[in-house]
């Protein structure tokens, strides 16, 4: 009876509160990356001070070994740079952290086998487990970690928003090693979770989750849907900053969205325009939105590198895509200084951009072979044309569409009122 | 005179027929050889899946090499652009 009764309240407890468990720590994740895109040496020793701050504060030897002898030594060899030599291997200090690994997890698993053997409930052997898992994440053992979490700790989770919390536990993990082939994997399975009874709370943080990875993977329209309107009830302070998430959302949000929508979403968020002034990154990118929105050229380029150099090139999720979205963000603004015209000059064009015919030239030339643009390039006269695409065609064959649709219907209903008449007259 | 032209006829389409069975007996006898021509099973060795190479060329998106090919330099290009631009209209 009273067992049962325990149970009961432990079920309320636990899904109603989805334990948030901050490892493991993104931003040392995200501060290695940067390392890599470094070049003042100031601002090297300022950044592997952070990072060695918090792998001492975390215990992360695992990562630590990573870091040192795998993640930097490889982006130096693919680069030519050498950045691994602002921080390396100490096997010594590395040994000293391992022991303190060892030590708690000693610790961890001699505790479980306590609940074990005192036949505790299934709520205190379930968090044993999850405890032992979440120490493996916050150190950066990914085996290990896997091993646990989505072994036992699945295994005696006590309801499926426990199992979501697992598995998003596991997830940021591989964020913070970036391994999206298996961030898609886990994703999918969490999807499923969720539909068989994941509550609110959860299902935004999906969102949230599923947001970022399709940032990284260069689907900004999808990532806008999710990260946009998410703004205002993040909650996953464990994946990312609230800083961060502004960020991501405004990069993917001037890609992807209209300009209706650009305006009410990203220019006037409230949530947005109140991050601004502590948040370099997104002043960069707020100021490249609002050139594009009012048509402020001359504006335009000096905020595109900016942002290049601000918000692309220095995350981990955007930098494989940062070249792809300065490109689109030349054919926006590109197309849409052209709307407004049926011919303009060369000239005019460059000036408004604060840019060389010569550059305007040969930059526009990359758009019109693959109709990305809808102009031709007069180099004899010095203007450019545009060419709206021909209406009439597609016209007709709605037209064709629309009238074969009616006929059927008419058909249909000539049928019907043919039956009944004749049931009538019957 | 339409007797000859049907006799014709008749033995057109007897021709079609037997010069239809040897080229079915061809198209069957070349099925046949095409079971042998499968090509060898794959045999990836265990532990190659795409997941565990370390080598992470493929993207999970796609890249167009339009964007690839031409971009190479140009966030470098328009800064030099931007600059020597300033010069030339602060002068």
């Amino acid at each position: 009876m009273a067992k049962d009764d325990r149970k009961d309240d432990v079920d309320d407890v636990v899904d109603s509160e989805p334990q948030l468990r901050m490892v493991p720590s993104y931003d040392v994740s995200d501060k290695a990356f940067l390392l890599t895109t470094l070049s003042d040496a100031a601002k090297i020793k300022e950044t592997t001070d952070s990072i060695m701050e918090q792998i001492e504060k975390e215990e992360m030897a695992p990562f630590y070994k990573y870091l040192t002898t795998e993640y930097l030594p490889t982006h130096d060899k693919q680069q030519g740079s050498n950045v691994s030599s602002s921080l390396p291997f100490d096997s010594a200090y590395h040994e000293k952290l391992a022991a303190k690994n060892t030590e708690q997890i000693k610790k961890l698993n001699d505790s479980l086998e306590l609940l074990k053997t005192n036949d505790e409930g299934p709520l205190e052997i379930a968090n044993g487990w999850i405890e032992l898992g979440e120490y493996y994440v916050q150190i950066g053992d990914f085996e290990n970690a896997e091993k646990i979490l989505l072994g036992d700790a699945l295994t005696f989770a006590i309801s499926i928003g426990a199992k979501i919390d697992i598995y998003f536990m596991m997830l940021r993990l591989a964020f913070f090693y970036s391994d999206f082939t298996y961030i898609k994997e886990k994703l999918d399975t969490v999807e499923s979770l969720i539909e068989k009874g994941g509550d609110w709370e959860r299902r935004n943080r999906f969102k949230t989750y599923l947001g970022i990875y399709s940032l990284a993977v260069r689907d900004f329209k999808k990532s806008a849907e999710l990260l946009v309107d998410s703004l205002a009830t993040f909650t996953s302070l464990e994946l990312t900053s609230y800083e961060n998430i502004a960020t991501y959302a405004s990069v993917a949000g001037l890609f992807a969205l209209e300009r209706t929508d650009l305006k009410i979403k990203i220019i006037d968020s409230p949530e947005l325009l109140s991050l601004m002034t502590s948040t370099p990154a997104l002043q960069s990118i707020s100021s490249l939105t609002i050139a594009l929105y009012t048509s402020d050229y001359a504006s335009f380029f000096p905020y595109l590198l900016e942002t290049y150099d601000n918000v692309l090139i220095p995350c981990k999720y955007l930098h494989k895509h940062a070249d792809f979205f300065v490109r689109e963000m030349r054919r926006k603004v590109y197309a849409q200084l052209l709307d407004s015209y049926k011919t303009l000059s060369l000239k005019s064009m460059a000036n408004s951009f604060g840019v060389s015919v010569e550059f305007l030239d040969n930059d526009l030339g990359k758009f019109i072979p693959n109709k990305q643009l809808n102009c031709v390039i007069d180099r004899v006269n010095g203007i450019v044309e545009t060419k709206r695409p021909d209406n009439k065609n597609a016209q007709y064959q709605q037209l064709i569409k629309h009238g074969d649709g009616l006929l059927t219907k008419l058909q249909k209903y000539g049928a019907a009122v043919k039956l009944t008449g004749s049931d009538h007259v019957a | 005179m339409s007797s000859t032209t049907e006799k014709a006829v008749a033995m057109s389409k007897e021709d079609t027929v037997s010069k239809e069975s040897p080229a079915a007996s061809n198209r069957k006898s070349l099925e046949e050889d095409d079971e042998f021509e499968d090509f060898p099973a794959d045999q990836w060795p265990a532990g190659t899946s795409l997941k565990d190479t370390n080598e992470f060329h493929t993207n999970l998106w796609e890249e167009s090499w339009d964007d690839v090919e031409v971009d190479d330099n140009f966030t470098n290009d328009l800064r030099a652009e931007i600059s020597r631009y300033k010069q030339e209209h602060q002068a």
